[in-house]
């Protein structure tokens, strides 16, 4: 099997669906003469034409907006906002309009739109560059939340998210789009909703998804040689959250560490522990943690970025606890 | 003021299981209306209040309890429920066990009480109680469920078996049983026994367990101290017999006792074991019919059995056990001939007799089931 990076596995996802489906279309900034901020989108404007992918001026309300009608009348949007903490400026077009209002109108049109978003922190971007804001939009029923940590994950799961009659809010870490992994030339595509095991393990399940997904296992790495036998699970997708499969591994575990990029307050973390604390009470040996980043803004300095962001050493001091309970 | 409220003794029952209280929790009862309903092995009972009082419930409902437990306070006024510090004892050591744990544990029937005796954490998880789980494995206490046909949860002894099961081991426990065993020739008592058919012109025969119960109770009129009672070291000898008859009933064994059988005619007798197997089968049987007795009669004579060691039924001495009777070949004078023949079983107490009048017994049971049956009554 060939080893690409997780960018060309996207950028694969785009080139094979756009082929296939003549009404997707990609917008966004730089997207098209510029090759994508992170060049996500190299060479689709010169494969597909600027009808197919689209330069869009510099605000992030017009480009959701303006997704969420042409999805509405027909077509498959493809947009792309920079950096998610851009999705700020857009949130009433994702939060209300594009999670519910085929809901709100009675499901009398369909709004297949991918919303793809850079997130995460990388070498000290700051605090308006490095965040991660699925909780934010978690909490909107109606819009899908994918967040892969790998190369075969995010081709699988984009190709799903682009044929879905639905809006999905598509994640990718900064920190990932370099990564190799293998990926099957042949076609396959991943559900929206199921998460995976990344490693069995016997001890204790360590949640996360996107880049946390990594630093779970290496954690896991240093664990297994102190006897600790970590069960990653990478759930994938955030919303529809895939809580079976925490629970079932939970069930051989009784142990269970979340581990979030974002702040802790409010976060995703505090969701599954929500979860397994009233569906999963009798599988708990020990009291669940999370392992997220301090309730302070994302900093410049890149010591100070490292010590709020979750690390390896947290996550292993937060199974240890757990495991010694 | 305060009366305790003790489990009462019911009939043969060593413990009882609460079924409801009546009374809720701090309402007053007077002296002799509805308190609780009990269940014993045998039966439901409604117990009267002992006093008047406003009633502390100490034991909930579906709780077993040795008879003479204390299981509720009758106070005087309302005021002084709850007042009364309970007895701190020792101090007890708090342990926390995981929420999964005590999942697990129930699930695989462990007694986590056993579980926090046996070990020194302040937390058990479920790695404590898989732990334990294996040791009491490996000890035989617990089984593999998986290799269950069915029930891998266990059936639970029924309140009958349980008191089957308490009375025989401490039956075992406690006496010094023998068991001597003889052969008896009823080749003329089967004749006999056909005739008492036709002289009712019914065809119905006197039953065997008429006739053997009557003749224990004639040969135990030579050998009275078999009809006893061992009860703290002192032996209780009858005039009369009160013979245990054992019944086999689909949840377990019941023993009524027939009274005065050695008065009984032989067809009086056989009508009141005919009434006695009726009053089982559709569970009337008071704690009363089966109290009292002074030795035991158990029939296996319908199976393929040809004898048995019957285990006594405390305080009584001696029981007697049945096999089938069946045609064999035996040496009569200078030839062989084909008799009618059972053996009989005799278990008695040996630290109340010994061999030697076990064996007078068993012969003069013999000799009246061979020659002698005027003696015990059966006529023709």
């Amino acid at each position: 099997m060939p080893e690409i990076t997780f960018v060309q596995a996207l950028r694969d996802a785009l080139y094979e669906e756009m082929r296939g489906d003549d009404k997707i279309f990609i917008m966004g900034e730089d997207v098209g003469l510029g090759e994508g901020a992170f060049g996500v989108t190299r060479g689709l404007m010169r494969e597909f034409g600027s009808e197919r992918v689209k330069d869009a001026p510099i605000s992030e309300a017009a480009i959701v907006g303006a997704g969420v009608g042409a999805a509405m009348t027909g077509t498959r949007p493809v947009v792309e906002i920079m950096f998610g903490d851009f999705l700020s400026v857009a949130f009433d077009e994702v939060y209300n309009k594009a999670a519910k209002w085929r809901y709100g109108h009675g499901g009398q049109f369909r709004i297949p739109m991918v919303i793809r978003s850079a997130f995460g922190h990388r070498a000290g971007n700051s605090m308006e560059h490095s965040q991660c804001p699925e909780a934010v939009f978690m909490h909107s029923p109606g819009i899908k939340i994918v967040a892969p940590s790998t190369p075969y994950d995010a081709k699988g799961l984009l190709k799903s998210a682009i044929r879905d009659d639905n809006p999905v809010l598509f994640f990718e870490h900064k920190q990932l789009y370099r990564i190799k992994g293998e990926v099957p030339e042949e076609e396959y595509t991943l559900p929206i909703g199921v998460a995976d095991v990344k490693r069995k393990g016997t001890d204790v399940t360590i949640v996360a998804w996107s880049l946390m997904v990594h630093k779970a296992l290496e954690a896991a790495d240093v664990l297994a040689g102190e006897g600790i036998n970590a069960e990653v699970v990478d759930l994938r997708t955030i919303a529809p959250l895939d809580k079976e499969a925490v629970l079932n591994s939970v069930a051989s575990t009784h142990r269970l560490v979340i581990v979030e990029e974002p702040n802790k307050t409010g976060g995703v973390g505090g969701e599954i522990a929500a979860i397994v604390a009233e569906e999963g009470f009798e599988l708990l040996d020990a009291p669940i943690m999370r392992v997220a980043s301090l309730d302070v803004p994302i900093p410049y300095s890149r010591v100070l970025e490292e010590y709020v962001l979750p690390s390896v050493e947290r996550i292993i001091d937060a199974v240890k606890t757990i495991c010694t309970y | 003021m305060r009366y305790e409220v003790a489990l009462p003794a019911i009939g043969y029952a060593e413990e009882g299981t609460i079924e409801e209280w009546l009374v809720n929790e701090g309402e007053y009862i007077a002296k002799g209306k509805p308190l609780l309903i009990i269940n014993t092995e045998k039966s439901a009972i409604e117990i009267e209040s002992p006093a008047d009082g406003y009633l502390h419930i100490l034991t909930d409902p579906g709780t077993t309890v040795p008879v003479g437990t204390v299981i509720g306070i009758l106070y005087e006024s309302r005021d002084e429920i709850g007042r009364e510090t309970k007895d701190a004892g020792p101090s007890e050591k708090r342990v926390f066990v995981t929420p999964a744990a005590r999942s697990l544990a129930e699930k695989e029937g462990i007694s986590l009480d056993e579980l926090i005796k046996n070990s020194d954490k302040k937390r058990i998880g479920t790695r404590d109680v898989e732990e334990f789980l294996s040791k009491l494995r490996k000890q035989g206490e617990v089984p593999d469920k998986k290799l269950c046909v069915e029930s891998p949860e266990g059936i639970p002894l029924t309140p009958m078996r349980k008191t089957i099961a308490r009375r025989l081991v401490r039956s075992l426990q406690e006496s010094a049983q023998v068991t001597a065993i003889t052969e008896i020739d009823v080749s003329e008592l089967v004749k006999l026994r056909d005739r008492t058919g036709l002289k009712k012109g019914n065809g119905k025969k006197t039953s065997w367990n008429a006739i053997f119960m009557k003749a224990i109770a004639s040969a135990v009129g030579e050998h009275p101290i078999l009809n006893s009672q061992l009860i703290d070291e002192k032996v209780y000898v009858f005039s009369t017999v009160a013979m245990g008859f054992a019944i086999d009933l689909p949840d377990g064994l019941v023993v009524p006792v027939i009274r005065n059988v050695e008065a009984l005619e032989i067809e009086e007798l056989d009508k009141r074991l005919v009434e006695c197997v009726e009053k089982a089968r559709t569970g009337q049987l008071s704690a009363g019919d089966m109290d009292g007795g002074t030795i035991t009669f158990s029939n296996a004579g319908m199976y393929e059995v040809d004898f048995f060691t019957p285990i006594l039924n405390p305080p009584q001495t001696a029981i007697v056990g049945v096999g089938k009777i069946r045609p064999v070949p035996r040496v009569i004078g200078e030839g062989i001939a084909i008799r009618q023949v059972v053996y009989i079983s005799l278990t008695y107490d040996h630290r109340v007799l010994d061999g030697a009048e076990a064996s007078r017994f068993l012969t003069t049971l013999k000799r009246f089931l061979e020659k002698e049956h005027g003696a015990f009554g059966l006529k023709v």
